[in-house]
């Protein structure tokens, strides 16, 4: 079987040490570039929830194609998955609510209610998962939170930005996702992951706003 | 004095205020509107339109986001069967 080459990255990561459970929760915005992020830094097992199909309105920022409309968004994306990289793929087209999650957890839903169901019926203080990255977008800005899910200083922490859905600003319909966007997000995400990966300092809030060119982080928000 | 007012998502001004001028007139005066799911903070620390400026402060408008994958405008499909660990849904 042919294998991706990766010592252009090997300083930065290599295939090893992301030979861990990933579970990808959401299968959209952030969730399809993120899991092509993934496959192709050389991610190995990567567990993917959405309970979607494909529309016409994902084509412009999320990773399908012309032919996915129809289809599994988790579907669709397995296939481009597995075009890339050689992947163990577990491949669940469900909403994640009160699922037992194993290793590192990402997610990339679309609305504060769904993350305080993952949140509170998944993630928050559960021993199998170390990390749990949520990654938020709107427009040209996009943020990301990093939480150790069983240290209370960083439960407290990110619980304190588990707003409702009407405390929420709110973009018009038609300012809500553009693609470049996506890859950035995707790319912060991904950062965490190699930052996990090799024991490295991983950043617990970040903002990157493509408006303004502005990055954000922790005590400087 | 000179102040920094950043609006994550717009745009970023640097403005000449008045000494001791409000937070609330400064925004104003560069045509930035603290909405619904807006936080406002002055040097990072959280502020009030009543807050007072002083030299060199950074004002953040910062929007509580909470997009992902985005919901469309039109009703969806009804879900397909739940677990899709199939080699047909593989492709190939």
């Amino acid at each position: 079987m042919i294998e991706p080459d990766y010592w252009r990255q090997l300083d930065l990561i290599s295939a090893e040490q992301l030979d861990f459970p990933i579970a990808l929760i959401g299968a959209g915005g952030i969730g399809s570039p993120l899991a092509l992020a993934l496959a192709k830094m050389g991610c190995k097992r990567l567990a993917l929830y959405d309970p979607d199909t494909v529309e016409a309105h994902n084509l412009p920022n999320q990773m399908y194609r012309l032919s996915d409309i129809g289809r599994p968004k988790v579907a669709a994306l397995a296939e481009l998955l597995t075009d890339f990289a050689p992947l163990q793929l577990d491949v669940r087209q469900e909403r994640v609510e009160a699922q037992t999650l194993r290793g590192v957890v990402l997610s990339g839903v679309d609305s504060m209610a769904s993350r305080s169901g993952i949140w509170q019926g998944c993630v928050r203080y559960r021993a199998g998962i170390p990390l749990y990255v949520d990654a938020r977008m709107g427009a040209e800005v996009c943020r990301v939170l990093t939480v150790n899910p069983v240290d209370p200083d960083e439960v407290r922490a990110y619980e304190a930005t588990l707003h409702t859905d009407d405390d929420a600003a709110e973009d018009a319909c038609t300012a809500q996702a553009i693609i470049y966007n996506t890859f950035a997000v995707a790319a912060l995400v991904a950062n965490q992951v190699k930052r996990y990966a090799r024991g490295e300092p991983l950043e617990r809030d970040v903002i990157f706003d493509l408006a303004t060119l502005t990055l954000l982080k922790g005590d400087q928000m | 004095m000179k102040v920094r007012i950043l609006q994550l998502g717009r745009k970023v001004v640097d403005y000449e205020a008045e000494a001791g001028a409000a937070l609330e007139a400064a925004l104003a005066a560069v045509g930035v509107t603290v909405g619904q799911g807006m936080d406002v903070r002055v040097n990072s620390q959280p502020a009030t339109l009543a807050t007072t400026l002083n030299e060199g402060d950074v004002v953040t408008v910062i929007p509580r986001i909470k997009g992902g994958a985005e919901r469309g405008p039109i009703l969806r499909r009804p879900p397909s069967p739940a677990v899709l660990n199939t080699a047909e849904n593989y492709g190939r």
